[in-house]
């Protein structure tokens, strides 16, 4: 990987609701073989529930396809997990949006990029972040 | 890359001081991420404190690259606003913090400075 590091993905305030809002990407990550990810859902009041994926392009962002997904409703929660790219068998049909709650992608590839892709119901406030940072190698 | 950048890089390299700029999300709990950077930090002088300006004698002037900024790709994924307000998501902005020798300071103002279609240098006022 050219630069290997920790890098922060997002930092989102969740707010009013949003249905599957994309932040802006991570660039220049081409050559992943790793990821360590942890997800962070710093609860303040209000709201219902949140779902983000965290995503990789092949396509240089044109098409994208879930990696992960978490989710956190109305209480603090803390995840984290690794990644490693995989030798599959077969093929696998990538989803954007549609991998379960708290759940990682049977078939992980890397592409040069990384993004949030971010669904919440209800209007949550008190400072409500939900971040997301990641060691890539 | 671009002439302007690479000397003021060079001259960061060789001159420059080390802070920290730091984004904060959320209000109760507070996140924050944070780079590590090279910039050149000075006072004010006594014509730019003339009395209107707005500028206290605490402030001080601060030169990024924004090579580094990019490199760590700071502060991450941001919300993109509707064009044509799509600012570069790079850049620092009003309420940032600078950590510089030690002490939190508060971004007031970051100016980029473009060389054509290439942002070649950041320039920022804090506060305290």
């Amino acid at each position: 990987m050219i630069r290997p590091g920790l890098y922060t993905i997002a930092d989102y305030a969740v707010t009013t609701a949003v249905a599957s809002l994309a932040l802006s990407p991570l660039a220049d990550l081409e050559g992943m073989a790793e990821l360590s990810i942890e997800f962070n859902f710093a609860y303040g009041s209000g709201g219902t529930s949140v779902k983000a994926w965290l995503q990789t392009s092949l396509s240089q962002g044109v098409r994208w396809r879930d990696l992960a997904c978490f989710s956190a409703t109305t209480a603090s929660k803390n995840r984290d997990f690794s990644l490693r790219r995989t030798a599959d068998t077969g093929f696998w049909t990538p989803g954007s949006g549609t991998l379960a709650d708290d759940t990682v992608a049977s078939s992980i590839v890397f592409g040069d990029r990384l993004r949030l892709l971010v669904t919440s119901v209800g209007t949550y406030a008190g400072g409500t972040v939900l971040s997301a940072r990641a060691a890539a190698a | 890359m671009n002439i302007h950048l690479a000397r003021l890089n060079r001259d960061l390299k060789r001159k420059g001081e080390r802070i920290k700029l730091r984004r904060y999300a959320g209000t109760n709990t507070q996140i924050f991420t944070e780079v590590d950077l090279l910039a050149f930090v000075r006072g004010y002088s006594p014509q730019q404190l003339a009395a209107g300006s707005g500028i206290q004698a605490v402030d001080s002037f601060v030169i990024l690259s924004p090579t580094a900024l990019f490199a760590a790709q700071w502060p991450g994924g941001q919300q993109p606003l509707e064009p044509p307000f799509n600012p570069d998501p790079h850049l620092p902005k009003k309420g940032d913090r600078a950590i510089i020798q030690g002490r939190t300071r508060t971004v007031e103002v970051a100016s980029p400075i473009y060389d054509g279609d290439e942002l070649v240098r950041i320039e920022m006022r804090v506060l305290g």
